[in-house]
This record gives C-alpha cells, sequence and structure tokens, in this order.
C-alpha cells in the first residue's frame, strides 16, 4: 500500500511547478469548498472552478486526506462527482498539464482497489471509463 | 511659403500603460507561462500599435501587415481617431502572405469620416497567436509633397511590450515654413499623464548647447482615456434544464434557476469601454445555503469565463462585453441561498472593480427558481 502512494507523492512534486494560483497551488481550498457543497447541489460560481481543475482535483484532494479517509464510503461518494467534473470539458483545464488525468487515475485505481462495497467500486469505475473517454485524444495530443 | 510648407511628422507613442505591464504570472501564466523572453511560442492575445496615420492635406496611408505563420490568423483592427473614438474592421491575413490595407477606403467602408473626424489618428490591430507572427507598418505618403515616411508598429500585448517609459524622437532641417508635429496616442485603457518636452535648438547649435529661452520649450499635456469603472447589464437569459448544450439546472437537481448574464463595460463618463484587453475576474463571499456559512466558493479572484456555456471568453469582447454564465444555483429539494459577488476586470496586470453583486436566490417548486440582485439582475422561471 505504502508503494502506490509513495509514487502519487512523486507525481504530486512533478505537478507542483505548474500550479497556477500563488497563494493556493494545488487548489485545496477550491476542492474544500467543492466538497462541502450539499449533495446534488450545482452552484454555477463552483462549478467553472470545478471544470478548471484537471488532475489538480485530484492532487487537492491527496492533501485534504489520508489514507483512511480514502477507503470511506462516504468521502469517496463525496470525492467521484468533482474528479468525474473536472474532466467533463478537458478544453476549459486552466493548466494544459492538468488535462493529462495521470494523478485522477492513479487515485481512482487506489480508490478502486480498497473500496469495501462492490456497488461503490463500479461507481469509481464508472467515472475512470468516463475520464479516460474524455482525456484519450488530448492525451494521445500532448 | 505655402508652397514651402513640408509636413513633417513625428510620431510619438507616450504608452506609459507599457510600463504598469505587470510581468507577473497572475497574468501571464496562463498565457504566456513567462514573463519576457522565453515564451515565444505560447499562443495569446496579442496587440500591435501603430501610433499614427493621416489622411489630411493630401496624405494617404496605408497599413501594410506581413505573416510569417503558416497559419491564417483572424485580425481585428480598430482605427482610433483624435478624440479616441474606434471603428472596428475583421478580415483574415493568411500564411506568409502581405496584406496591404488602404485606409481611406476601409474608413469609408466602415461608414467613418475620413476628410473629418477620422482624418488622422491611431490603429491598433489585435489577434490570437504566438509572439509576432505578424508584424507592420503604416505608411503614409503625399505625392504633392514628395514625401514618405512610416509610422512604426510596437508591440503592445498583455504580460510583454516592447515600448519603453520614455520615447524618443528626432528630426532635422527645421526651417522657416516647415512644420514639426507630435503625436501623442494613449493606446492603453488608463489615464496618463505624458509630459511632451520639445526641444527646437538653433542652427548649428552643437554641444555644449544652449537653448535660448525664445527656442526652446517644454509643454505638458494630460491625455484622459477610458478606465474601467462600472458594468451595465445589457441582458439576462434564463438557461434552460438539461444536461448538454447552454444548460442550466440538471433534472435531477430541478430546484432553482441558473442565468446567462451580459455584462459591458463602462468608463468613469459611463461610456462604454470598446476593448479586447479587459479580463473580468470574480470573488465570491457570504455565500449561505439556508442560513447556513459555506467555504468561499472562490478563494481568490478567479476567471469569469471561458465556461462550458457558449459566448463565455477569459478576455471581453472588442466591444466591451463579456458573459457571466451559468450564474445562480440549483437544488435537488426547496431551498434558498445568497452570496455577493464582486466582480474586476485586468487590465495588463492592473485591477479595477467595476461591481459588486449582492445575490439572493430561491425556489419553491421544482422547475422554478427566482434570482435578483435587487437592481438591475432579476430574473425567475
Amino acid at each position: 500500500m505504502r508503494a502506490p502512494l509513495a509514487t502519487l507523492c512523486l507525481v504530486l512534486m512533478w505537478n507542483a511547478p505548474f500550479a497556477a494560483d500563488e497563494s493556493d497551488p494545488y487548489s485545496v481550498a477550491v476542492v474544500r469548498s467543492l466538497l462541502s457543497l450539499p449533495p446534488g447541489t450545482s452552484f454555477g460560481v463552483s462549478e467553472k472552478q470545478n471544470e478548471r481543475l484537471g488532475d489538480r482535483a485530484a492532487i487537492a484532494t491527496l492533501k485534504l486526506f489520508d489514507e483512511a479517509d480514502l477507503t470511506r464510503p462516504e468521502t469517496i461518494r463525496k470525492l467521484l462527482p468533482v474528479l468525474r467534473d473536472s474532466f467533463s470539458y478537458p478544453q476549459l483545464i486552466s493548466i494544459a498539464e492538468d488535462r493529462r488525468p495521470a494523478v485522477t487515475l492513479f487515485l481512482l485505481h487506489y480508490l478502486e482497489r480498497n473500496a469495501p462495497d462492490p456497488a461503490l467500486k463500479k461507481e469509481i469505475t464508472a467515472v475512470e471509463v468516463f475520464i479516460k473517454a474524455k482525456t484519450e485524444g488530448k492525451a494521445q495530443q500532448q | 511659403m505655402l508652397a514651402r510648407k513640408l509636413f513633417v511628422a513625428l510620431v510619438a507613442l507616450f504608452l506609459l500603460g507599457g510600463c504598469l505591464v505587470d510581468h507577473s504570472p497572475s497574468l501571464g501564466g496562463a498565457q504566456t507561462n513567462s514573463s519576457c523572453c522565453g515564451g515565444g511560442s505560447a499562443v495569446g492575445l496579442r496587440e500591435l500599435d501603430f501610433p499614427y496615420y493621416s489622411l489630411r492635406e493630401g496624405f494617404s496611408s496605408q497599413l501594410n501587415l506581413v505573416s510569417d505563420s503558416p497559419h491564417p490568423i483572424d485580425l481585428t483592427i480598430a482605427i482610433y481617431s483624435q478624440r479616441g473614438n474606434s471603428v472596428l474592421a475583421t478580415m483574415s491575413i493568411q500564411p506568409n502572405a502581405k496584406l496591404p490595407i488602404d485606409l481611406r477606403a476601409l474608413l469609408t467602408q466602415l461608414g467613418a469620416d475620413a476628410n473629418g473626424e477620422f482624418g488622422e489618428g491611431s490603429i491598433a490591430v489585435h489577434f490570437e497567436g504566438t509572439i509576432m507572427p505578424v508584424v507592420g507598418q503604416v505608411t503614409l505618403t503625399n505625392l504633392a509633397l514628395r514625401l514618405v515616411h512610416e509610422s512604426e508598429m510596437v508591440e503592445n500585448d498583455p504580460g510583454r511590450t516592447d515600448i519603453p517609459p520614455i520615447l524618443n524622437g528626432l528630426w532635422w532641417n527645421l526651417a522657416p515654413g516647415r512644420d514639426a508635429r507630435i503625436m501623442v496616442a494613449n493606446m492603453s485603457v488608463m489615464t496618463v499623464t505624458a509630459d511632451c518636452a520639445s526641444w527646437y535648438y538653433n542652427p548649428r547649435n552643437h554641444p555644449p548647447c544652449q537653448c535660448p529661452a525664445d527656442t526652446s520649450g517644454t509643454t505638458s499635456s494630460t491625455v484622459t482615456v477610458q478606465v474601467p469603472t462600472s458594468l451595465r447589464v445589457v441582458s439576462v437569459s434564463v438557461l434552460p434544464t438539461g444536461t448538454s448544450g447552454d444548460y442550466g439546472c440538471t433534472p435531477s437537481g430541478d430546484y432553482g434557476i441558473k442565468v446567462k448574464i451580459t455584462y459591458q463595460v463602462l468608463d468613469q463618463n459611463t461610456r462604454a469601454i470598446q476593448s479586447s484587453l479587459m479580463e473580468p475576474q470574480e470573488e465570491v463571499t457570504g455565500f449561505y445555503i439556508n442560513g447556513v456559512p459555506q467555504p468561499n466558493p472562490t478563494p481568490n479572484w478567479a476567471e469569469i469565463g471561458p465556461t462550458r456555456i457558449s459566448g463565455t471568453s477569459q478576455f471581453t469582447n472588442p466591444s466591451g462585453q463579456f458573459v457571466d454564465a451559468p450564474y445562480g444555483f440549483c437544488y435537488p429539494t426547496v431551498s434558498f441561498t445568497s452570496w455577493t459577488q464582486a466582480i474586476s476586470t485586468l487590465v495588463k496586470g492592473q485591477r479595477y472593480t467595476v461591481r459588486t453583486n449582492s445575490i439572493s436566490e430561491s425556489s419553491s417548486s421544482q422547475g422554478h427558481g427566482s434570482i435578483t440582485n435587487n437592481s438591475d439582475i432579476s430574473k425567475s422561471r
């Protein structure tokens, strides 16, 4: 378990120089705000922020949660829409490097392996499929 | 004397906006990834300024552009009169092509008065591309006077400019019956006080020179330009429920409302600022859902566009308008929300706060909702 997380941290370090906002380079505050919205709600201002994140949403997630948090179904269910919406419109992602879902797919794979319930695993896989479909062409271009 | 009258135009461009260019990543980061010279291949909005053209007193002026890009480039050409009014034209320059534009013909085609207000002025060429794929000059010709001279280009891009804070001009052979003219063109969108110093030396007055009081002088002039000061709501339309296209709420969260707002940036005299160099940003605070405070959704200033909604963009369009959408809140049940939105425009690193919206929104049943700032934004569905 530690090896994948260590690799993940390396990926994080690789992404650090591409940060958009100097005061919140990993968009942690934005993701925290997105996760605090009640389930099923949609705020236009937050929606814009979410769609510009791309891979940064997963990076912020790793800053916000520890290993134990990332195995809790309620945490995973909150995370999935944020990770999904981060790649809904890849052309809106503000940093080109974040259009490649490297950290996101790594995180989803980790969540899927550690999710306790099969239904949740299916939800995670669905998000993974969605993101791959959205970014396949883009990744090839880069 | 009239026969010998020679018009000598010395064009000096005092573009103090160039001094104020912010080389910080906040402006240049996403667009150029470089503060100066390293981002040569980044695509961004570019502006070329030509500080002077004249169609007066027998002069004709031709704008000559040349592209070394392998792709066609769409251009927006803004021609400014001396009073600062402008007319816009759009055209394309083909790959590696030259594009000569006769300014009298273009102004006539645009319905501008080439013999009156637009008889002389300046030109700005806007396009999207890498650093300097298009360059050019304005050639001013007067056949009767057998005179040809150029109004040279200066690059005036956000985050990068080649305009120094002090511009010098040199001319010689001023003799009785000859005129000199200094044009001061302010191509920024802010008020600039420029010191226009003109020194006239006596013949053979060689260093160490003395400038007799009657042949030297300094003049100052203030060039007043438009400063982003406020926003006017041009239109507000409701975004329909859906999951594709320009949708607002989704079928699974169809309480509330989302709208599309078009704003016009106004100056200190409530006149429209026709510039595509303004970057609208927002900061949202005081966000409540059903009376419960929420974390700030934009902890820092964030770009209003582009978004998934058509018509949104990072910068204002050439008319100085921009779209804020999707704007509003949708919930899966009856709720009410409120928030405060500050809107600013960033111009070459300088921020101008132009509006604060105190919004309240509510919904009492599915498919319905209303939003208002108790002023010029009010919409229901």
